[in-house]
């Protein structure tokens, strides 16, 4: 039984990342070694962070001069923001918070510039609806307390039951 | 490339169900308790209220955790 249990509660969790969320994209594209990040894991709908860690593809060395620009489109709206080194903690990515309004399929292309250098990078994500709120789960919390409230009556009842029926003497 | 990771819908309601029948088996518990070492009603009453609270308590931290944002931000301040 605990076996299966953990089996349960394992194919269940979801899995954990480091520092910056998961890992969107990872590719070469000379002169340029680019990842982006995004957080929440998974993305869901309303603010997300975006980063991107920009490499030189010769020496691995992070590119600390580049201008960083992220769109992103889903069938409904687009959203274009600039990632800068000043939002991220270490100031070796490039970060931005954008909001997403709808769940689903969001395209994104990355921009990455240095100098006469550009790069241009796309794919996509699937965003999760809107974390769940407290307020539509009530009829749930209100359960344990009726079913207290039951047993407490119950309990009540058996008691007076009880102490109202005669004693039997052998 | 394509990032997919969606939660079920069904999770946080089959959470708080869990948590909710962790909340009902610990005051029956505590009451089966208290009248077991108490001598008369009123005074398993008063043995149980303390457990009660400390369960409703857990149970009140519980689902207040479970809907926290769990995201990690540390990339933007």
């Amino acid at each position: 039984m605990a076996k299966v249990t953990g089996w349960v509660f394992l194919a269940m969790a979801a899995p954990l990342f480091a520092d910056g969320g998961a890992v969107l994209l990872h590719e070469q594209h000379p002169p340029f070694v680019i990842t982006v990040f995004g957080s929440p894991v998974p993305l869901r709908a309303g603010n997300v962070d975006l980063s991107v860690f920009v490499q030189s593809s010769e020496t691995l060395e992070p590119v600390l001069d580049a201008e960083v620009l992220i769109r992103l489109r889903s069938s409904r709206s687009e959203v274009k923001v600039r990632a800068t080194r000043a939002r991220s903690n270490n100031h070796l990515m490039y970060a931005a918070s954008a909001h997403l309004d709808d769940p689903g399929k969001w395209d994104y292309s990355v921009t990455v510039k240095t100098g006469s250098q550009a790069v241009d990078l796309t794919g996509s994500f699937d965003v999760s609806p809107e974390p769940p709120k407290l307020d539509g789960y009530w009829p749930y919390l209100l359960l344990p307390f009726c079913a207290l409230g039951v047993f407490a009556l119950h309990q009540r009842l058996s008691l007076r039951r009880l102490a109202k029926a005669p004693i039997s003497r052998v | 490339m394509t990032l997919s990771a969606a939660i079920p819908s069904w999770l946080p309601a089959a959470q708080i169900l869990l948590l909710d029948a962790g909340l009902v088996l610990s005051v029956y518990l505590a009451w089966r308790t208290a009248r077991r070492e108490a001598g008369n009603v009123r005074r398993a009453v008063g043995l149980l209220m303390p457990w009660a609270a400390l369960a409703i308590g857990l149970y009140a931290a519980a689902v207040w955790i479970l809907f926290q944002p769990m995201q990690m931000r540390g990339m933007v301040m």
